[in-house]
């Protein structure tokens, strides 16, 4: 288990350098020059833009600045931001508690959604119950996450004035833009665990269960929701990426502060130190959190060990 | 048992297309199929379907409410939103399948030439594959529009690329299984060439998994499309693409519902149809495929 935990590490550190080298070059080998983005609205001369660029070390040979990039990297500076002038190291860290706040809500609501309807869809089966939330999960799946958001304004904010529609504090601003991000991911779970509680639903195991007398809920959420965790596991780490990915486009919809938000601003306005920042971060995060999904493969069902390859 | 397993079992109609037949049974995969039609006939369509041009402004009729003028209503500058769902799926459509010919394509080239060839050659597109890994698809093509700047062809290429591991994934898996037969060792042995081999023998074994992935890929790379054309980095304006016109939405979302409702609907109803697709070809070609 600790070999296979320090292999795991390290191959995620080969993976983190890989990517600090590709984004690199993506973002500094394209055309279009940050310092001319930088100072266009002001109508800076040519030798202006030349003194800028002397100052952000645009002017040094590729080789330089990337292994002052990775020598910074590796020592937790990641430069610093070309609009704000500060390190971003520290603005990924202001921004990083919203989203993940978000996340973590979201990841909850979805896997205690998902995981109620497959498992009352799977018992079920054949039902209209069944049909209906299969229904509502193929759309669910099919539908765009911001436009999923945009109704969810429409009805909760214009309409019903529930809730604010941007930038809402607290609970009542979080709840939007949480549903957004967490009705689709239900989806997919409760897909999941529909079709591998009907794998277990089958098993021998859970006949002797009834027949010893158990309650039906426990034989369901105790012995047979249990076995068929395992895929829904997977799938929630899975989603805890795809809702950073989906944290980019809700932050935005909502204008709520995060690290989407600030990507995408910084995207715009060619914020290359904070796009490589927000990259290497989002890929560290990413690259833990299928670790630790693996690894509690184990916790679930003590039959899986695992050893160094 | 139902009754009619209990018959003897009826010699099907000699067909020259049991496949067909099979599909032409799978509600699912007929449904999904017979929705994309439309939509890409309509988007064919377009310039003699629609009332309205798409793109010239008339501001005497900016944000009306759906009627019967403007079946869809209009947007701020007065364009019919019917008109612009319509031609918008010339660009959306577009995008999403030549994003999936462009990641099936190149994923399914780097898995056959992982898997084939192995060593080094192999070792080194798995490793550049768990690079692209390491970011959720949409923040990977969010990170190559990034560097390579906001447009429909730059889009394409990024959510082509942002889909590419998973078919480096399978074929590779799918030609290190095949390879391992005794019939592939017997064709080399009577001296056929790699192409040969790979044309005959590994090929039409990594075709259904290839098939099925993209057509559930097409259902994603819609959904990226349309997602990071509304952020602004993929069609710009004037153009109508599904994802641009509901930026707009946005800033008309008190009193104005219609903007943002009516292309987000057409984007679902094309993500549905092609997962329906998808989900009928894994259920025909390869039941045990999980992606």
């Amino acid at each position: 288990m600790a070999r296979f935990l320090a292999w795991r590490l390290a191959a995620t550190l080969f993976v983190l350098l890989g990517v600090a080298a590709a984004v690199f070059t993506l973002m500094n080998t394209l055309p279009g020059d940050p310092a001319t983005m930088l100072v266009s609205h002001f109508g800076a001369s040519a030798k202006d833009i030349e003194i800028l660029r002397e100052q952000l070390g645009l002017n040094d040979p590729f080789a330089v600045r990337f292994a002052r990039f990775l020598g910074g990297a590796l020592q937790g500076d990641l430069g610093k931001s070309f609009q704000q002038n500060r390190p971003v190291a520290r603005i990924l860290i202001e921004n990083t508690w919203p989203t993940v706040q978000l996340a973590l809500v979201s990841v909850g609501l979805a896997t205690v959604i998902g995981v109620f309807a497959g498992v009352a869809a799977a018992v079920r089966r054949g039902s209209w119950a069944d049909f209906l939330t299969m229904l509502i999960s193929l759309l669910g799946i099919s539908m765009p996450g911001f436009w999923l958001g945009l109704m969810l304004m429409l009805v909760f904010a214009v309409e019903l004035r529930w809730l604010p529609a941007l930038g809402g504090q607290g609970w009542s601003g979080m709840a939007l833009p949480a549903l957004t991000l967490a009705l689709p991911a239900a989806a997919t779970v409760a897909r999941l665990t529909r079709s591998s509680m009907l794998e277990v639903l089958g098993e021998d195991y859970l006949r002797s269960a009834r027949a010893k007398g158990l309650p039906e809920r426990a034989v369901i959420y105790r012995h047979a929701l249990r076995n068929a965790l395992i895929s829904v596991i997977t799938f929630v780490g899975l989603q805890f990426g795809l809702l950073l990915g989906g944290s980019v486009v809700v932050e935005s919809l909502f204008s709520r502060q995060g690290l989407g938000q600030l990507v995408v601003a910084a995207v715009f306005a060619r914020d290359i130190p904070i796009v490589q920042g927000w990259c290497l971060l989002i890929a560290a995060t990413y690259s833990l959190v299928n670790l630790l999904v693996d690894l509690s493969y184990a916790l679930v069902n003590p039959r899986i060990r695992y050893d160094a390859p | 048992m139902p009754r009619s397993r209990l018959r003897p079992p009826s010699t099907p109609p000699a067909s020259a297309y049991p496949e067909l037949r099979r599909f032409l049974r799978h509600k699912g995969a007929v449904t999904g199929s017979v929705l994309l039609l439309v939509l890409m006939t309509m988007a064919a369509l377009a310039p003699s379907l629609t009332p309205y041009d798409p793109i010239a402004q008339d501001q005497r009729a900016s944000l009306r409410a759906p009627g019967s003028a403007h079946p869809l209503g209009t947007d701020v500058f007065g364009r019919d939103i019917l008109s612009r769902v319509i031609w918008g799926g010339r660009q959306s459509l577009r995008v999403g399948l030549l994003a999936v010919a462009v990641g099936g394509l190149t994923g399914t080239l780097l898995g056959l030439l992982a898997g084939y060839y192995r060593g080094w050659t192999g070792t080194l597109v798995l490793r550049l594959t768990d690079l692209l890994l390491a970011l959720p698809g949409i923040l990977l093509a969010l990170t190559i529009v990034a560097a390579t700047g906001p447009s429909l062809e730059n889009l394409i290429v990024a959510v082509g690329i942002s889909s590419m591991p998973a078919y480096v994934r399978i074929v590779n898996g799918a030609v290190l299984d095949v390879t391992t037969r005794t019939f592939i060792e017997a064709s080399r042995a009577s001296g056929a060439a790699d192409l040969r081999i790979i044309g005959r023998h590994v090929a039409p074994n990594i075709l259904a998994p290839v098939i099925v992935l993209s057509t559930l890929g097409l259902g994603n790379a819609l959904l990226i499309a349309a997602t990071l054309s509304f952020l602004g980095m993929g069609a710009q304006p004037p153009t109508p693409e599904w994802g641009a016109m509901l930026s707009q939405g946005r800033e008309f979302i008190f009193g104005y519902w219609w903007i943002a409702t009516f292309p987000g609907v057409a984007i679902l109803l094309a993500v549905i149809g092609a997962n329906l697709l998808g989900e009928g070809m894994r259920d025909l070609l390869d039941p045990r495929l999980r992606v």
